[in-house]
């Protein structure tokens, strides 16, 4: 089970995937909106989304968990 | 306005979080305005170091540039840090004449604010650039941030400008 955390504080702008969802490594699991950029949270490594902890629009900080793959 | 390094460094990862070349040349520059001023939209000119400032000096000469407003932006790593120093030395730098307001990023967005106030120049807040009131104190919206904004500029005698007060400082005409 890996976390995937935020690298920043900023906003959910879009969610790319869903629960249930296979991702390969490098794939975009969210794009966060921070410092007047639009920045993607990539897939550490290949795996299963078994769980998306934001929704689009939240106020997120650094280091808070953003999706679960497996 | 130019070119630069974009980062955000994460003193807890001790690493560079977010890195890219924001590209900027003076064609894609002259190709912005150009249209702009086809579809009269205002341009808002961004800076985000000295050097930036200085760039709007040959478009202006050229008549490219007339009627535009500056954005200070301050507190990117990569470009000007948020600091009062920086925004006097900046803001000095700005056509006379030509409207400017600071965009800081990150909580130090209220010492700049106190700045620009204090030098007679406008000001920016929302979650776009801050996310926090105070130290620890998340904004729940805009709101919070524009109310806390009016307090701090009343507090130095200044009022927020009326829509019909900024139409004629931007130099906007009613639609």
């Amino acid at each position: 089970m890996t976390e995937i955390l935020s690298p920043i504080t900023g906003s959910v702008w879009k969610i790319i995937t869903q629960t249930g969802a296979q991702v390969n490594e490098g794939d975009t699991v969210v794009i966060l909106e921070s410092m007047k950029m639009e920045i993607k949270v990539k897939a550490p490594h290949n795996g299963k989304v078994t769980e998306i902890k934001v929704k689009e629009s939240d106020s997120i900080l650094e280091d808070d968990i953003i999706a679960i793959i497996e | 306005m130019g070119s630069m390094n974009y980062a955000k460094y994460s003193s807890k990862r001790k690493g560079v979080v977010f890195s890219l070349v924001f590209q900027n040349p003076f064609d894609d520059i002259m190709f912005f305005l150009d249209t702009m001023i086809k579809n009269g939209v205002k341009p808002e000119c961004e800076c985000f170091d000295l050097g930036h400032v200085e760039s709007v000096i040959p478009l202006m000469d050229m008549g490219i540039l007339k009627h535009f407003q500056i954005s200070l932006v301050m507190g990117v790593v990569g470009g000007m840090a948020a600091t009062s120093r920086n925004l006097t030395c900046v803001s000095s730098m700005v056509p006379v004449g030509i409207a400017w307001q600071v965009i800081g990023i990150s909580q130090d967005q209220w010492l700049l604010i106190a700045t620009a106030l204090a030098l007679g120049g406008h000001i920016r807040v929302g979650l776009e650039d801050n996310f926090y009131l105070a130290p620890g104190v998340m904004a729940q919206g805009n709101g919070p941030l524009v109310e806390k904004a009016v307090r701090m500029a009343r507090d130095m005698g200044r009022e927020p400008a009326t829509v019909e007060e900024a139409r004629v400082i931007l130099g906007i005409n009613k639609q």
